[in-house]
């Protein structure tokens, strides 16, 4: 336990506008930073809060027109603590009971404030641990609160009920955040992963800015972890060999992608529906294949058979024969890669799909993630309407990764897609999502406001703060908290998985110490003892 | 006056008129008054104390006016020396703004239910009765507030006096600063005028 340090008392506040604080003499403004925790402790309550604002005041109005002379060491001394002083304001966001009887009922969001003149200390490490729980309750240690080294742990439970997002703008550990909360649900073992890993970061190892290597979930849990890929040079190149390598037919296809794909294919809108009327005339499955190897004349006489626009028709095929080229797109019969990646999921492995070269290519990733994330979810919802309540039966929870999400989820398309259609219901059928993205703002508002756990890094504007901390209480303040995060390893989380919205200091990922505290279980190469376990369950 | 009393060496006078808020007192010996800012404290056992805000020499017969009588003598000194009668018609009073008082062994820092009686004797203090009032500088309130025209020069030279008598106070004299800044909290201007008065020696 470390020392109680006090740092000052409350002078005046209100519920609204959170709780003036005095500071003492011995703790100066530049000690505390906002978004730091303290406890207060009132009459009756322990309140448990957030610094939303630092200010320097004084008692003498007139002393900043008549400046005492600061240059003498004594006189500065004098006046700084007494009548020149730092003050905070604390937004009380917990109470917790003040005997150990109200432990049982655990920290409550605060209806009240504490009394005046309520001593204010600095959060220790039993505190953040009565509020957030801790790894002994089964919480997971996603990082530590600002200036202080105590575990804060996020409640998994909560959050694989709905869909999250990582917010942050480019390089601010978005990716790191989203392997650390991977490895969580990984180990506690409440979720199946399935993860479109655009960037090749998270399958068998990723790379740090600093130009090293980290490990991915393959290498940290071996057997548990199945690497997909679009691209098996790439992944030769990085020295692995994919569990399996995926490929689709064009009986795949759907309409419903098209619309997706309607603007990085730049496809009118009556093109792209014209794909409806395609699956109406050859029937499903069929209308892909038929419609890509029609020659120009056929295209115009089927036009006018369907009722389409003919130059609309023919920019849809030509458009759509780009999705031919893709290597991974192919005429043949192939292997089923949703059947595949289901029964990996069903067996309580997890997935990563690795694109290689086709993650820069938005059409390809838009296209394969759509495809398998409709085709798991069919499958999951006739699984979980078949089992008719029987928990047993039913399909085991799945979280599935997308990062750059708002391609998937604008409000233009998150209508039309599957993974708006997630997005939108509360693990309904077991299925939720891990959304990542750069840009929140262009995420459908509703999608947004269906996110369970938002865990935001520093953003790059102020429609993206806006979209984050949108329908969230005490939002103004926050907004001053989200717009102070550095610029690295730091993000302000808060909804169902914290009892409070809380700036940390994301925890380390990628040297040895970090892999062992994450129960690295020595993956592929692991020791036998450990690959038993894997196998047999403890014995 | 008499000699001075070398038996009772820290008793320098007596008191000779006492309200609730101060009281004067006649020092044994002429030009004998404690500097100003001083603690002292009138009668025995249970002691009434103050601090020097004023003093105050004159003829003991206020009927009588002091005439001038050092014309063709080399120094003041002899002024004195050859008129050794002066020391008995010559008077040395000082008054004490009242601070606290003793109680059963125990030093209050506020004003006592009655003020010393006269004839009280009046002298010096020791260490610990000035460590009690200086910590505590309670007292600084009437005397900032008293208004008299000397007010800021007292509470500063009894910090000095303070300050002074307990060297290894270290943090003693901005300890006491910022005493006086808490109280003079809406007069910068006042208070800085008074720490200029503090100087570190
Ligand atoms: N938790 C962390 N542990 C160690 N390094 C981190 C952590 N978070 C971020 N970093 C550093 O910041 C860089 C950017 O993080 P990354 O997750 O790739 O950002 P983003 O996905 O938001 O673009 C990483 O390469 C790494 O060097
Ligand atoms: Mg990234």
């Amino acid at each position: 336990m470390t020392e109680v340090s006090k740092i000052g008392v409350v002078v005046a506040g209100s519920l609204g506008e959170g709780v003036k604080v005095r500071l003492n003499g011995t703790t100066s403004v530049e000690d505390i930073k906002v978004g730091s925790n303290v406890v207060i402790q009132g009459q009756e309550n322990r309140f448990f809060g957030v610094v939303t604002d630092i200010a320097l005041e004084s008692s003498d109005p007139s002393l900043q027109f008549n400046l005492p002379d600061v240059s003498d060491r004594f006189i500065r001394d004098a006046l700084s603590g007494t009548s020149a002083y730092g003050a905070i304001t604390v937004e009380p966001m917990l109470t917790i009971g003040i005997d150990q009887y109200s432990d049982a009922t655990g920290p409550m969001p605060s209806k009240t404030i504490p009394t005046h003149f309520s001593e204010v200390l600095e959060a220790t490490e039993d505190d953040i641990n009565s509020v957030f729980g801790s790894e002994a309750d089964g919480g997971f240690w996603i990082g530590s609160p600002l200036d202080m080294e105590a575990k804060l742990c996020l409640d998994l439970d909560e959050m694989v009920k709905r869909s999250n997002g990582v917010f942050g703008k480019s390089g601010t550990g978005k990716t790191f955040l989203t392997r650390l909360l991977l490895i969580g649900i990984l180990q506690s073992g409440k979720a199946s992963n399935l993860i479109f890993d655009m960037h090749n970061e998270y399958g068998w190892k990723g790379t740090s800015e600093s130009n090293y290597d980290v490990k991915g979930l393959k290498q940290l849990f071996g057997s548990k972890v199945s690497v997909f890929s679009m691209d098996s040079e790439s992944a030769q190149r990085r020295g692995f060999i994919p569990d399996h390598v995926v490929s689709f037919g064009y009986s795949d296809i759907t309409p419903e992608d098209i619309q997706l794909l309607r603007e990085t294919l730049d496809l009118t809108s009556v093109a792209a529906d014209a794909a409806y009327s395609l699956e109406a005339h050859f029937g499903p499955k069929r209308w892909f294949r038929a419609f890509i190897g029609m020659s120009g004349e056929a295209t115009n006489e089927l036009a006018s058979e369907i009722n389409v626009n003919s130059s609309a028709l023919a920019a849809l095929r030509r458009r759509l024969e780009r999705l031919t080229r893709f290597d991974f797109v192919s005429n043949d019969n192939v292997e089923d890669s949703a059947e595949m990646i289901l029964q990996r999921l069903n067996s309580g492995q997890h997935v990563v799909l690795e694109f290689g070269k086709h993650g820069n290519n938005p059409t390809a990733y838009m296209l394969v993630a759509n495809i398998l994330t409709r085709r798991i979810y069919d499958r999951y919802q006739r699984q979980k309407e078949l089992a008719m309540g029987d928990k047993l039966a039913e399909p085991p929870n799945l979280v599935i990764t997308i990062e750059e999400a708002h391609r998937f989820l604008s409000s233009s398309m998150s209508g039309q897609t599957i993974f708006g259609t997630i997005a939108r219901e509360m693990r309904k059928y077991n299925v939720t999502l891990l959304v990542v993205d750069q840009r929140p703002s262009d995420i459908d508002e509703e999608v947004m406001s269906q996110i369970g756990t938002k865990v935001s890094c520093l953003l790059d504007s102020g429609r993206d703060v806006d979209s984050v901390l949108s329908g969230v209480s005490g939002n103004r303040k926050l907004r001053g908290v989200l717009a102070r995060l550095e610029s690295r390893q730091q993000a302000l989380i808060f909804g169902h998985s914290v009892p409070m919205p809380v700036v940390v200091r994301t925890r380390d990922y990628g040297s040895a110490k970090s892999y062992s505290e994450l129960g690295d279980v020595g993956g592929v190469n692991g020791d036998s003892s450990k690959a038993l376990e894997d196998l047999f369950g403890p014995s | 006056m008499s000699t001075p009393s070398y038996e009772y060496p820290f008793r320098i006078g007596e008191v000779i008129e006492s309200d609730t808020n101060e009281f004067t007192t006649q020092c044994y010996e002429l030009y004998g008054a404690p500097s100003l800012g001083t603690l002292v404290k009138a009668g025995e056992t249970e002691p009434v104390y103050g601090v020097v805000s004023y003093s105050h020499t004159s003829g003991l017969d206020p009927t009588r006016r002091p005439i001038a009588r050092g014309e063709g003598l080399a120094s003041e000194d002899l002024v004195y020396d050859e008129n050794p009668q002066l020391n008995r018609l010559l008077t040395t009073n000082f008054k004490t703004t009242i601070v606290g008082f003793k109680f059963s062994s125990q030093i209050t820092t506020y004003l006592p239910p009655r003020p010393p009686r006269i004839h009280s004797f009046v002298s010096q203090c020791e260490n610990t009765e000035i460590l009690t009032f200086a910590k505590s500088l309670d007292f600084m309130s009437s005397i900032l507030g008293a208004n008299l025209p000397q007010s800021d020069d007292v509470a500063a030279a009894f910090i000095r006096y303070a300050c002074q008598a307990l060297p290894e106070e270290t943090e003693l004299r901005v300890e006491s600063a910022k005493r006086l800044a808490s109280l003079l909290g809406n007069d910068t201007r006042r208070l800085e005028g008074i720490l200029r008065r503090i100087p570190n020696d």
